[in-house]
């Protein structure tokens, strides 16, 4: 299926509200689905999987002088990415004095969804994340518009991770291939992206449940002229 | 309108405040500006000598078939591409649920290929049904006005011209229901296109579809006339074919729009406020302005006496326009009064401020607009808007305080425990996938309305607020509460972006959606604003605009206030 990026945008803010999440995170979604479509990583499993999986109610960090850690409050526990993705790089933002030098987030759902976040704390600059999930892990730069993924790497949408940035990589990027995140960008503005079906028709069905049916009192109601129209 | 030399502005107006603008009734008394974007759009094509016209037609003796259009910048080529199909007449129906149109039309990016054609055959005339792809940019609908089309073709086809009176009753041949761009449907995003200069303001691409549209209905009436009657057919007057627009009948669907996209909306009022104010500033006006503005007033009234509508409620307020318009034609007069006051513009506005109705003095602020050129088109270009609106995370819980008590006093007097207060829900509906209206008492799925119960939510960040250390930081709230989420980033957003708020309450019984409508059209360029309920109303666009031929040409700007043509001269 080939759509639109306001496509991916709108249909995910629907998708979250359709499943129960407050207006302004479903805003945050479906930007962050936005981004992450533009450059080339699709997120729609992510976020169907987000969706399904609602995660911990986010919590203020544990901090020290380097390390801010999101952590579940139980064993085994869930945190949102969803939930909790804006709200690490505001937090950060926000810090009254000198950001710590690594966050952790652990037992993170769909971790593909933090990366627009990520990207947003490095703004012109640049983030490395490092991601461990059960079924594989990956390192990448963010760098302004561009990722830059080390080999090897594997981005697994949907597996919980814990995620690590180094918020001052320095020289931590040594042996990172830049993936072409502005030409895809280009690309998903000029021709649409490309979402499997599948995956899109179920994000479509939760973007449903936003909707109200019509009923009685609402066609009696309905705005619109007449039915048949022929001055 | 002639250029006119202008006095510099020796000091600034201020602004008519947020307070004063973004009330729903003064909304809901817009008119066409200079600003708007029709104007905006056809000033360009003549400025850089856009060349449009037809340039395909496989059209039957009925008018059936389709017809390519061609609007070529110079760098670029835009193509319409019209599919115009018979109709059952109980199928003609200017509802956005309908399934059939008399004409269907999609712009796209360059020229079709035939493989382009066969495809958009197969979508365009399904409109949302059908599937598209990037290279199209809009697509739209259309029915005929069955009465005028008919009486056109009958005039033409006997070699006469149709009667004015009958065509001023309507004044388009063909009516959009629906016109969609921005990713839609897989057509195009607006991203695609926002920084091509010649479509970067808002809605510039719809514009051009509807003006192509336009031209299409104009050339199909004729088409159809000849084929009627080859012999003895005639061509429409020149005179007549430029006082026929396109309509349009728009319904709940564009309402939410303005709620929805603060710095966007913040940015158009803030064009045409900026406009007022620097009009309102001359120390003096000249002669030939005053000259200017006295024969566009007169066109004014004349425009306003052919504005005819069913509703009682607009028809009662048209009445008062004219009688607003007579007296400003008075004051006018005595010059003592205006002319020779320092400021001019200013006094007058003035004056109309506690004499004239909301729709008097908006039609006023219309008029001041016209004949400055050189003081407000240069702000056509500031009206579009990217992203921005993000929450700024190290605001103090003090901060968004004085926000709240500042840019929200409004909220503060409306008691939502009084059912009325919040009877309207706003919702998507699964039937039609459009904006509606509910109420919230009678209906089902409230619990699923849209976020326009501003003053609500608000009410409910203020309590959060005023529970919070004022030390706190916005990041802190927004971790806390994420239900607060949505109307902390609108909050903060507002604050610096004033005009982006409408400040009255959505959801109140008494609300009148048409006034969103209406206001939004007027940014646009629709003049004939024609109330059929408090949910939808038609309205007539490029009605007096120039033809593509004449785009460029002297005068051409000078299409505000539209009125029948004198075909004795």
């Amino acid at each position: 299926m080939n759509v639109s990026l306001n496509e991916i945008e709108v249909t995910s803010r629907r998708a979250a509200v359709g499943a129960g999440y407050p207006q302004g995170i479903a805003e945050d979604a479906g930007a962050a689905l936005r981004w992450l479509c533009a450059t080339g990583l699709s997120g729609v499993e992510a976020l169907l999987a987000a969706l399904a999986t609602p995660g911990e109610p986010p919590r203020t960090p544990e901090r020290n002088d380097t390390i801010w850690a999101w952590r579940p409050a139980t064993s085994g526990g869930r945190l949102s990415a969803l939930l909790l993705g804006p709200c690490v790089a505001e937090w950060v933002e926000a810090a009254p004095t000198a950001s710590p030098g690594r966050i952790v987030v652990e037992g993170l759902v769909a971790p593909l969804l933090f990366l627009p976040h990520a990207a947003r704390l490095a703004g012109e600059g640049s983030i490395l994340v490092e991601w461990h999930g059960s079924d594989g892990a990956a390192r990448l730069l963010i760098h302004g518009d561009e990722l830059a993924l080390a080999p090897g790497s594997v981005l697994l949408p949907v597996s919980p991770a814990e995620i690590t940035m180094s918020l001052h990589p320095a020289a931590a990027s040594a042996g990172l291939a830049p993936t072409p995140a502005a030409a895809s960008r280009r690309a998903a503005i000029q021709q649409g992206v490309t979402i499997a079906d599948a995956a899109w028709q179920a994000l479509v069905v939760l973007a449903t449940l936003s909707f109200v049916p019509a009923s009685a009192q609402s066609r009696l109601h309905g705005a619109g002229a007449g039915l048949v129209d022929d001055d | 309108m002639n250029r006119a030399v202008s006095s510099p502005a020796p000091a600034a107006t201020p602004l008519r405040s947020p307070a004063t603008v973004m009330r729903l009734d003064r909304m809901g008394s817009s008119f066409q500006t200079r600003l708007s974007f029709m104007r905006a759009l056809l000033r360009r094509m003549g400025r850089e000598n856009w060349r449009l016209g037809l340039v395909r037609a496989d059209l039957d003796d009925d008018g059936f078939g389709m017809a390519v259009y061609e609007a070529n910048t110079g760098t670029r080529v835009y193509s319409l591409v019209a599919f115009s199909r018979a109709l059952a007449p109980e199928k003609r129906t200017d509802r956005v649920i309908a399934e059939e149109w008399d004409a269907s039309f999609a712009l796209i990016d360059g020229r079709p290929s035939e493989a382009d054609i066969a495809r958009l055959a197969d979508n365009v005339p399904r409109q949302e049904a059908g599937r598209f792809q990037p290279s199209e940019i809009v697509l739209c609908r259309a029915n005929k006005s069955l009465r005028l089309f008919d009486h056109v073709v009958e005039r033409l086809a006997q070699g006469r011209q149709p009667d004015l009176t009958t065509l001023a009753s309507v004044g388009y041949l063909m009516r959009t229901t629906a016109v969609y761009g921005n990713g839609k449907f897989g057509i195009a995003d607006r991203d695609k296109i926002a920084d091509r200069p010649e479509l970067a303001g808002p809605y510039r691409a719809e514009m051009l579809a509807v003006y192509l549209v336009r031209a299409f209905t104009l050339d199909l009436v004729e088409h159809v006339a000849r084929r009627r009657a080859p012999e003895r057919a005639v061509a429409l007057d020149p005179q007549l074919r430029r006082f026929l627009g396109i309509g349009n009948a728009t319904g709940l669907g564009m309402a939410p729009f303005l709620h929805s996209h603060p710095i966007l909306i913040h940015n158009w009022f803030l064009a045409r406020e900026t406009a007022l104010a620097r009009v309102r500033a001359l120390l003096h006006v000249s002669v030939e302005v005053e000259a200017a503005f006295r024969a566009l007033l007169a066109r004014a009234r004349n425009h306003a006496s052919q504005w005819r509508v069913a509703d009682p409620i607009q028809a009662a307020r048209i009445e008062r326009l004219e009688a607003d318009l007579a007296a400003l034609a008075v004051e006018l007069d005595d010059k003592r009064s205006w002319l020779s006051r320092e400021r001019p513009w200013d006094s007058l506005y003035h004056w109309a401020e506690s004499s004239l109705s909301l729709e008097g003095q908006e039609a006023l602020v219309s008029l001041m607009l016209e004949p400055y050129p050189e003081l407000v088109d240069e702000l056509a270009e500031t009206m579009a808007a990217g992203d921005g609106s993000r929450l700024d995370p190290t605001m103090t819980v003090a901060r968004l305080r004085e926000i709240v008590a500042v840019d929200y006093a409004w909220t503060r007097s409306i008691d939502f425990a009084q059912p009325e207060r919040q009877r309207k829900f706003w919702y998507m509906s699964e039937e039609k996938l459009e904006p509606r209206l509910g109420d919230r008492y009678a209906e089902p799925g409230a619990e699923r309305e849209l976020p326009l119960a501003v003053a609500r939510d608000l009410q409910a960040l203020a309590l959060a607020l005023g529970e919070a250390d004022p030390r706190a930081t916005a990041a802190a709230l927004a971790l806390a509460r994420p239900d607060l989420r949505h109307i902390l980033r609108r909050v903060q957003t507002v604050a610096r972006h004033p005009y982006g708020e409408i400040r009255d309450n959505l959801v109140d019984a008494a609300v009148r959606p048409i006034d969103l409508l209406r206001c939004k059209l007027a940014f646009f360029g629709a003049a004939k604003f024609d109330p059929r309920s408090d949910l939808w109303t038609r309205i007539t666009m490029y009605q007096g605009a120039p033809l593509p031929d004449e785009l460029g040409r002297v005068g051409a700007d000078d299409w505000n206030f539209a009125v029948t043509p004198d075909l004795s001269t």
